[in-house]
């Protein structure tokens, strides 16, 4: 899409009073385009910001009801606006502006319109309950998200975080979090997405010394979803654990744009990025581990495997490492196959058919990063949107 | 019960068995011994249906509950649904695939075949634990991932102890005494026994004579280049064992 017919089909997302500001700062940056490395491989011709008609409505207490995962205090969102009627009151929510967020480190006009847009900013205060389902509901052409979190020191925090979207919507969703010494955040995230919807996320999370990120994301549905993560190492003992798994058919597409950087000494950092691909779906795994020269003592592993079942699915794995410190243990790797024959004859040498045996072989491929999940109702959350969307599949030993 | 006569088989193209002739009766212990590459493990894959190998010529008759089955017309889960049981020199290990699940899944397939009721998990948990004690197995390896993080040990024990849960007509065990300590291998030979009566039979397949000491066979056959080329009682284990193969090689 060219800049000026961008800026023209934005400018109805925009409040009037905050488009000098937007134009201002995005002046200098680019549109997402396949030169940039981030966007190389995530088709930008789906970012078209006319409108278009919608006509499927979610029925919210409904899907609430099938959604709310038991324990937790719930945040709701449609389309960008928090819906207090169906949130718990426990989550403070103070109005930030678009300049309480990080434009410096924003990279597109993209990442600069979602916190300029008409989407709710937000800060959550976390005060009052230590674990938090944000639901976010989709239902209209384009909408907008931002929040911050701010995670004090010591304190440990269970956020849950679902995007449900119907056809023929786009959300863009920015998030900031900062953890504190010894803060603890466990973020999980799943998502259900209709065939034409379109989400992406721009997360950044900064860690102060250690500090903990777990992360386990699902991603089951046929929809197209950009995840693009930054963490930022910034204290001694930080870690950062990322987890995730995608399981696509017909033409859906998930790419994870993801940046460690690894900023102090003696940090660490493990993801672990698997997925079953079929139909003419598209997985992008795009990481890079940034080790500062002065970050010694880094340890951090990248390994991204998937299986394909068809030939008509595409993988695009890129696990990168740019080390500028001498005394570091970086690992980084990925893998790509379908099952393995001797596996499946062990299952078929104890009395298991084939077809149960490859079921259950794909359910241990993704239970391998379910597991890590120490939530039990979001485990089995995770787990049966995985056996649902995976009994539709069509499996066999696909030989590559 | 198994009647091998001639069996031919090849794997990618490379003849591998060349005119092997078994016969196995209920109640009886088979050793098959052997040097490297003369195609012990290859007819224990065979025998299981290992879908890479290739029989070019003859035949396996299998007897179960008084019917002659053809064991190379069957699909590899089918011969383990009628009682054959191989256990792995290499167990392979199955990342995410919990032992319990797995095992439960594999006797309930047993079951189903046989048109005998399913046990739930409360029922197979019971059933289990109490086979465990057969291979002195902790508890704790029941809910881990099949044989993954396991010791070379734990591995075989894991393979007995499907052994004991599955309750085989025909067991083959290649090199199950292979990367054992010696207390291991107590315990595992001792589980073997425990499970042997008189209505199944066990194919040994090893390199030494060790594991004989604790599973006595009623028969040792010497398999070289693809053929049976001598069977004698236990007393030929211990001649191989101090003259090695040259001798009856040659």
């Amino acid at each position: 899409m060219k800049t000026e017919e961008f800026l023209e089909q934005i400018k109805s997302y925009i409040p009037a009073d905050q488009l000098g500001s937007f134009l201002s700062q995005s002046e200098a940056l680019p549109m997402p385009n396949r030169k940039l490395e981030s966007w190389k491989y995530f088709p930008t011709k789906f970012l078209n910001f006319e409108k278009q008609e919608q006509s499927t409505t979610l029925d919210l207490a409904k899907e609430l009801n099938r959604l709310k995962a038991p324990g937790m205090d719930v945040l709701v969102t449609r389309n960008g606006q928090v819906q207090t009627d169906l949130s718990t009151d426990k989550v403070k929510l103070k109005e930030l502006s678009a300049s309480d967020f990080q434009l410096e480190s924003m990279e597109t006009k993209l990442d600069v319109l979602s916190v300029y847009s008409e989407g709710q900013k937000l800060e959550l205060v976390m005060q009052d309950t230590k674990a938090l389902q944000i639901i976010h509901f989709i239902d209209s052409d384009k909408s907008f998200f931002n929040f911050k979190l701010n995670v004090d020191e010591a304190v440990e925090l269970e956020i849950y975080e679902n995007f449900v979207a119907v056809d023929k919507v786009q959300a863009h969703f920015v998030s900031e979090i900062e953890l504190k010494k010894e803060a603890k955040l466990k973020y999980y995230s799943q998502s259900e997405l209709s065939s034409s919807a379109q989400v992406y996320t721009h997360s950044s999370i900064d860690l102060s010394e250690a500090a903990l990120y777990k992360s386990v994301v699902s991603d089951t549905d046929p929809g197209k979803f950009r995840r693009k993560t930054k963490v930022n190492l910034n204290g001694e003992r930080a870690h950062a654990d990322m987890k995730a798994f995608y399981l696509l058919n017909e033409a859906a597409i998930v790419n994870h744009k993801i940046d460690v950087n690894h900023n102090v000494p003696n940090a660490t950092s493990e993801q672990l990025y698997k997925g079953i691909l079929d139909g003419e779906s598209k997985a992008i795994f795009d990481g890079m581990v940034y080790v500062a020269k002065q970050a010694m003592g880094t340890d951090s592993q990248q390994l991204n495997k998937s299986m394909l079942f068809a030939d008509s699915a595409e993988v695009i794995t890129r696990p990168q490492l740019e080390i500028y410190a001498d005394d570091v243990a970086c690992a980084h790797g990925a893998t790509l196959g379908g099952f393995n024959r001797d596996e499946v004859f062990y299952f078929q040498s104890r009395a298991i058919p084939e077809e149960v045996a490859l079921r259950m072989l794909a359910v241990g491929y993704a239970e391998e990063i379910f597991q890590e999940v120490e939530n039990k109702e979001i485990h089995k959350d995770f787990l049966d949107q995985f056996l649902d969307r995976f009994s539709q599949y069509k499996v066999d030993i696909h030989e590559l | 019960m198994l009647e091998i006569k001639d069996l031919h088989a090849s794997i990618d193209g490379k003849e591998i068995l060349k005119g092997i002739n078994l016969s196995v009766k209920p109640g009886e212990v088979h050793a098959i011994m052997g040097p490297n590459g003369s195609g012990k493990s290859t007819l224990s894959k065979i025998l299981a249906g290992h879908p890479s190998y290739e029989v070019d010529s003859g035949s396996v008759s299998y007897e179960v509950n008084f019917k002659n089955e053809d064991l190379l017309e069957l699909e590899a889960h089918e011969r383990a649904q009628k009682g054959i049981f191989l256990a792995f020199q290499y167990p392979i290990e199955l990342p995410g695939v919990s032992n319990f699940e797995f095992l439960k899944t594999s006797f309930n397939e047993i079951c189903k075949s046989q048109g005998v009721d399913e046990l739930d998990d409360e029922a197979f948990d019971k059933f289990v634990r109490e086979k465990m004690k057969i291979v002195e197995m902790r508890d704790e390896f029941l809910h881990r991932p099949v044989n993954q993080g396991f010791s070379g040990g734990e591995k075989k024990r894991n393979e007995i102890l499907q052994m004991a849960v599955l309750n085989p007509h025909l067991s083959i065990l290649d090199e199950t005494d292979s990367g054992l300590d010696i207390d291991a291998l107590r315990v595992i030979s001792e589980g073997v026994n425990k499970l042997k009566k008189s209505s199944n039979a066990i194919i040994l397949i090893t390199h030494y004579q060790r594991l004989l000491d604790y599973i006595k066979p009623d028969y040792v056959h010497v398999l070289s280049g693809g053929q049976i080329i001598r069977t004698g009682d236990s007393s030929l284990a211990k001649e191989l064992e101090d003259k090695g193969y040259d001798w009856i090689v040659s």
